[in-house]
Formats: structure tokens, C-alpha cells, sequence
């Protein structure tokens, strides 16, 4: 036996599979948060069954490769599974569609009448007995986010019944669902609150834009503040003063060189370990995650689950439709784009909410190539950053008119046509601080879990190819391209294998090399476009398939060197 | 009677038309901000109104423009108390009898 949980975008689904469950899901306010199915399991009565989450759909009929994933789970339904339909108490009537046509696929059912709360603060009363005998089939009033009616939806799974309804017809279907409104919900005239107000002027142009500006522009200064100030005040101290005597003992004990000191410690530079330069493993393959990135990560993703909360990702989504339409896309692709720039692999993962192929193409291509991960950002931050901000600026810079100019073309020469936004605005809710934090844990561990490993491999992995030479002969290899087209010398090569597994390390392995700061401007830009890291490569190779990959990677390979030799020419004419 | 009314609308000029005693047909992407109207014909395949549906946006169903974004940008309605942006193109697809504020609709 299964549970499936099945229900319209943005209602609560995730929230309620974590309840029953106790499995951890990202839950965010906008639609199409989810958008692949989570299994976990919870206890009925003595047994364990299996639950998932599925993405949510407005029909049975799919319109984009999210719900054609919760269709599937829909199809592999076996009998003795069970169907909870999760329907916004708000928003009935549009709702109720779906859980007919479930009900017509005669697969038992429990319906959870999810944000009871928000109805009731909206002025809407709903029947519930009279529902629940209309439908047939169990109806449970729940609040998924304080945990209201969670026991009670449990305690009445075992109740879910088939509704014997015939198979209608779209009109068939309307006129009934017209008639379970009209007997069950009643509504009050209510007042506008003050979150309605702001949810008003934040989709008016006039007041929208600015209001997007000033919360992006906040948004980057929070995420800087947090992030230089737990480098500074906490991990800088902590690594220099506790840890960095404790390596010293170490480096001593292993005798100050040799192979096995450069792998553990690295290399000593006048007689002292330098967290950026030295790269052992536990030195800067420790420093780098836990000192430079993570607090970037932490500050990042605490401001995007504000942002996702709250609600306010998909007003952004109609402010930018004009631009977004440029680039062969539509505002709702600005969702994909900035989760990319915490980590690319959900970034990616979500423009499974795009409708087309050619969509998704153009999302994919322009998030592997321009915009960089907050691991891999935080790195250019902090190396580039202190030869200048302006150095900062120009790798930012260039990433956005790449950006721009690549979407613009994509859209020029790809056939087809962009479709058009249609998408759903919720309201807003102020943002609960137990799933804020419980989401923001999750990311930090996803992350922490992601980068150590890779981090230790790709330091290994340099240690290695500069030990036997290997990296010499590859050197010789791409140096016509690097040296004489890019101007860079020769040893980047290095930070170009290692991107494949992180860019943050690779980032961080132009260091040592002693580059100017056109150099590192330059080859920090290149190491953002070039490929994706290896586990975006995998995503992108699974969203797009491996002849669409082929013409992605291209893109990125040829963008590469011309970006390289772009910026060498126009930053050498400038002097800079 | 037929009575041809000229709106400006952005840069194109859009025509709606009064049938007898005054109802007035325009598309959604034409309504001004703050009306209200009833949803009487969708100008699309079967995808396209299943799709529109499926949110909400019904034949015979009373929705308001709440605005238009610049540039021909989306157009946000509001339905049922819920908020829907909907491309520009979309939006021209989709007929809408207005309703004067004082008749309201019935």
C-alpha cells in the first residue's frame, strides 16, 4: 500500500508529507516548489507505508514536465493505494476540479482541506460535514504548517472510500463543482490587511518595480553583511587563532616538507601555513568550505527562504516577464535562475516548471553558463575582492551582459516561440520561523555534505597531478589557447580540471599561482562559463538529454575562450 | 445600434463594441484597470482554455483587471480572490463583457 499526495500547486502538499512523515522537504510559498516526488514513510495502525509527495498539478492533464512527474505517480497507483488530495480551503471551487477528476480515476481517497486557518482569516466558512457526504469520501480541515488536523488526517486514512462517479465531461464537471460551492462555502465582505495592501503594491509597476529593486539591492547588502561578518568576526578568528597553531604542530611533527606534509598540511609559505595558499587537505581544503563559502551559504540561503516564504518570487516573475520574454523565456524563469545562484542543482531541477523544451534549453544553457552558485561567488568575492571591488564587479558584470547577450541569441536562432506567463500569485504570508529554520538546516547540510568531500578530492586530486607531472603535459596542451588567447599563464590549467568536481575550489587553486589581477579577473570569469561543476553536469545531462547536452556544452566551450580573449583584449586596452 | 468605441491602449488602438443596451466586449489585455467584467468567450484550441480552466478563469465567470505591467508586459487579473498574471498574447485571447460599476453584474 501507498499514500500519494496529490493536489493543485501551491497548497501544502510538501508541508503535510513532512507532518505524516517526518521526512524533511524544501517548502517554499510559490508555486511549483516541488518539482520531483519525495517518498518517506509513517505509521498506520501497526504498519509502515510509504508516502510521496508529488509535484502539484492543476489538472490531469499535464502542461509542463513538473506534472507530468505527479501524473506518473498517478499512473503507477496500484490497488489498496490510497489518493490524500490536498485542496486550498481558499480557493474551493478551483480546487475542487481536480478532486473530481481523481475521484473519477476511482483510486480511494482522503481529502485534507489544507490552509483552514487562511480561510477563515479571508472570511470564508466552508461545510465540512456537507462536503465530506457530497464527496463521499473522508474530508479532514487541516493547517499544515501548525500542525492542525495532521492526527486526525492520519487517524481517518483508514476511512478512505472509492466515489463511485461516472467519468464527466469538462462542462459536466464545472456545473457540479458550481453546485458543491454553492451548498457548502459561505463568505463575508472583509477589509484589506496591511500584507493585501503591500501584495497589491508590489504588483502595481509604478510602486512593483522600485520595491523589486530596493528588495534585491537589500538582499545583496544582508547577504554581504552576514557573510563578511561571520567570516571576520567568528570563522577568520577561529581558523587563525585555535586552528592554525594546532596545523603548525602538525606540520612540524610530519617534518615541515616532504610528500605526505604537501597532501595533509601543503606547502608552508615563509615558514607559515596560509589557509588560501597552502592547499592540504586540512588546511585549505577545510578553510575554503567552512570559512569562505559556508558563511556566504548561510546568509544566502536564509535571505532566499525569506524571499520564498513570504511569497514573493513569483511578483518578481511578472516584473521581469518583459525582459525574460527577450531571452526566450518568461518570467517564471527567473525562479530557476535564482536558486541557481545559491546552488545550480536546484536551479536546474526547477525549470521543470517550464513549459517547452526550447525553454528549458535556453534556462539550462544560461544557468550553466553566467550565473555562478553562492559557493563559487563567495570565492571570487573573497580572492578577486581584494585586489578591488571593481575587479569583483567586472567578473559580475561580464557574467550578466553573457547573460543577456546569450539569452537574446538563443532565442534569435533556436526555432520556436516562447509561451506566454500564466501563472498563479499567492498571497502573502509572513514567513514562520520553525520551517524557515528547519529549511535553511537542510540546505546548510546539503551543502556541507556536497562540498567537504569534493573539496578533499579536488586538493588530492592537485596534489597528485602536479606531483607526477601530469599536469605539465596538459599545460603544454591547452597553452596556445590559455596563454596566447586569454593571456593567462600556462598552470590555470590545474583550476580548469578541478572545476569539473567544484568551482569553489577551483576558484580558490588560482591563488598560489601568483596571477595579476587582470589574470585572476579574467580566469575567474572563464572558470564560471567554461562547464558546469559534476553534479550540475549530471542534472543537465538527465533535464536535457545527451544531444541537447552536446550542443549545451559547446555553447560553454566555445563562450569560454571567446569570453577569455574578449576580456584579455578589451582589459589590456584599458590598462587594467 | 452598433457603436464602435476607440480605446488607447499602449500603442495599438484597440476597437470594442457596444451591442444594444451597452454591453461592452473587449479583450482583457484592452479592459482598464479596476474593471470588472464577465469571461464570454476564449479565442483558442482546447489547451489553451483547459489550461485557463484549470486556473480558475471560467465562461460566465466575473473577473477584474487589477493592472497591466509596463511595456506590455502581463496583464494581473483577479478571480475568485485570487491573483493571476497572464501574458499579453494570452490576454488578447480572452473576451470579457465589462460590467458598469453602478449595474454590477448578476
Amino acid at each position: 500500500m501507498k499514500i500519494l499526495l496529490m493536489g493543485n500547486p501551491n497548497v501544502g502538499k510538501s508541508v503535510i508529507f513532512s507532518r505524516l512523515t517526518g521526512v524533511k522537504v524544501i517548502a517554499s510559498n510559490y508555486p511549483g516548489t516541488t518539482v520531483s516526488f519525495t517518498r518517506g514513510y509513517m505509521r498506520l495502525g501497526d504498519k509502515m507505508v510509504e508516502v510521496i509527495d508529488a509535484p502539484g498539478t492543476y489538472t490531469l492533464e499535464p502542461t509542463c514536465k513538473a506534472e507530468e512527474v505527479a501524473l506518473q505517480m498517478l499512473a503507477q497507483a496500484e490497488a489498496g493505494d490510497v489518493v490524500i488530495n490536498v485542496i486550498d480551503a481558499t480557493n474551493l471551487e478551483r480546487n475542487l476540479n481536480l478532486t473530481l477528476q481523481l475521484l473519477e480515476r476511482h483510486i480511494p481517497m482522503v481529502v485534507a482541506l489544507n490552509l483552514w486557518d487562511d480561510a477563515k482569516h479571508k472570511g470564508i466558512t466552508i461545510d465540512v460535514e456537507k462536503l465530506e457526504e457530497l464527496l463521499n469520501v473522508p474530508v479532514v480541515p487541516t493547517v499544515a504548517v501548525s500542525g492542525e488536523g495532521i492526527s486526525t488526517l492520519a487517524r481517518r486514512m483508514k476511512e478512505a472510500r472509492i466515489n463511485e462517479i461516472e467519468p464527466h465531461t469538462t462542462d459536466e464537471r464545472w456545473a457540479d463543482i458550481g453546485n458543491i460551492v454553492t451548498q457548502v462555502q459561505s463568505m463575508v465582505h472583509r477589509h484589506h490587511t496591511f500584507l493585501e495592501t503591500l501584495e497589491d503594491l508590489s504588483l502595481l509597476p509604478i510602486t512593483g518595480l522600485p520595491i523589486a529593486a530596493v528588495v534585491i539591492w537589500l538582499i545583496f547588502k544582508i547577504v554581504r553583511f552576514i557573510g563578511e561578518g561571520l567570516i571576520g568576526y567568528i570563522f577568520d578568528p577561529l581558523f587563525e587563532g585555535l586552528y592554525a597553531p594546532l596545523m603548525m604542530q602538525l606540520s612540524a611533527l610530519l617534518g615541515g616538507s616532504g610528500f605526505w606534509h604537501d597532501i595533509v598540511i601543503g606547502k608552508l609559505i615563509e615558514g607559515e601555513i596560509d589557509f588560501t595558499q597552502s592547499f592540504g587537505l586540512l588546511t585549505t581544503g577545510l578553510y575554503v568550505p567552512l570559512a569562505m563559502v559556508l558563511p556566504y551559504v548561510f546568509a544566502f540561503y536564509l535571505m532566499l527562504g525569506l524571499l520564498e516564504d513570504f511569497g514573493y518570487l513569483p511578483r518578481l516573475a511578472v516584473l521581469v516577464d518583459n525582459l525574460m520574454h527577450k531571452l526566450g523565456l518568461h518570467g517564471q524563469a527567473i525562479v530557476p535562475t535564482i536558486l541557481g545562484l545559491g546552488c545550480s542543482v536546484p536551479g536546474m531541477l526547477s525549470a521543470r516548471i517550464l513549459e517547452t523544451r526550447r525553454e528549458r534549453f535556453i534556462a539550462l544553457t544560461l544557468l550553466a553558463v553566467a550565473v555562478p552558485c553562492t559557493a563559487q561567488s563567495a570565492m571570487i568575492i573573497g580572492l578577486v575582492g581584494e585586489h578591488g571591488g571593481k575587479y569583483v564587479a567586472i567578473v559580475f558584470g561580464t557574467l550578466s551582459i553573457i547573460w543577456v547577450l546569450l539569452g537574446f541569441t538563443l532565442n534569435k536562432i533556436m526555432r520556436g516561440l516562447s509561451p506566454e506567463l500564466l501563472l498563479e500569485i499567492p498571497s502573502y504570508h509572513l514567513p514562520r520561523i520553525v520551517p524557515l529554520s528547519k529549511k535553511l538546516w537542510m540546505r546548510l547540510v546539503g551543502f556541507l555534505k556536497d562540498a567537504i568531500p569534493f573539496m578533499l578530492l579536488g586538493i588530492l586530486l592537485m596534489n597528485i597531478l602536479f606531483a607526477t607531472g601530469a599536469i605539465d603535459v596538459v599545460a603544454k596542451l591547452l597553452a596556445p589557447v590559455i596563454t596566447n588567447l586569454m593571456g593567462l599563464p600556462a598552470s590555470v590549467v590545474v583550476a580548469l580540471i578541478t572545476g569539473f568536481l567544484r568551482k569553489d575550489v577551483a576558484v580558490g587553486m588560482l591563488a598560489p599561482l601568483d596571477l595579476t589581477a587582470k589574470q585572476l579577473t579574467i580566469a575567474s570569469t572563464v572558470l564560471a562559463v567554461y562547464f558546469p561543476c559534476i553534479a550540475a553536469f549530471v542534472v543537465l545531462l538527465k533535464e536535457l538529454g545527451i544531444k541537447d547536452m552536446l550542443k549545451s556544452a559547446a555553447i560553454m566551450l566555445g563562450l569560454a575562450v571567446l569570453v577569455g580573449t574578449v576580456m584579455n583584449l578589451i582589459l589590456s586596452a584599458l590598462h587594467l | 445600434m452598433l457603436e464602435w468605441k476607440e480605446r488607447k491602449d499602449g500603442r495599438e488602438k484597440i476597437f470594442a463594441f457596444r451591442l444594444g443596451e451597452g454591453e461592452l466586449k473587449v479583450s482583457l489585455a484592452s479592459m482598464k484597470a479596476g474593471e470588472s467584467g464577465i469571461v464570454v468567450e476564449f479565442l483558442g484550441g482546447r489547451g489553451f482554455v483547459n489550461r485557463l480552466n484549470a486556473l480558475g478563469i471560467r465562461l460566465c465567470k466575473k473577473i477584474t483587471k487589477v493592472n497591466t505591467m509596463l511595456m506590455r508586459g502581463p496583464v494581473i487579473v483577479d478571480i475568485d480572490g485570487m491573483k493571476i498574471a497572464i501574458g499579453r498574447g494570452m490576454a488578447q485571447r480572452i473576451i470579457v463583457e465589462v460590467v458598469d460599476e453602478d449595474t454590477a453584474y448578476g
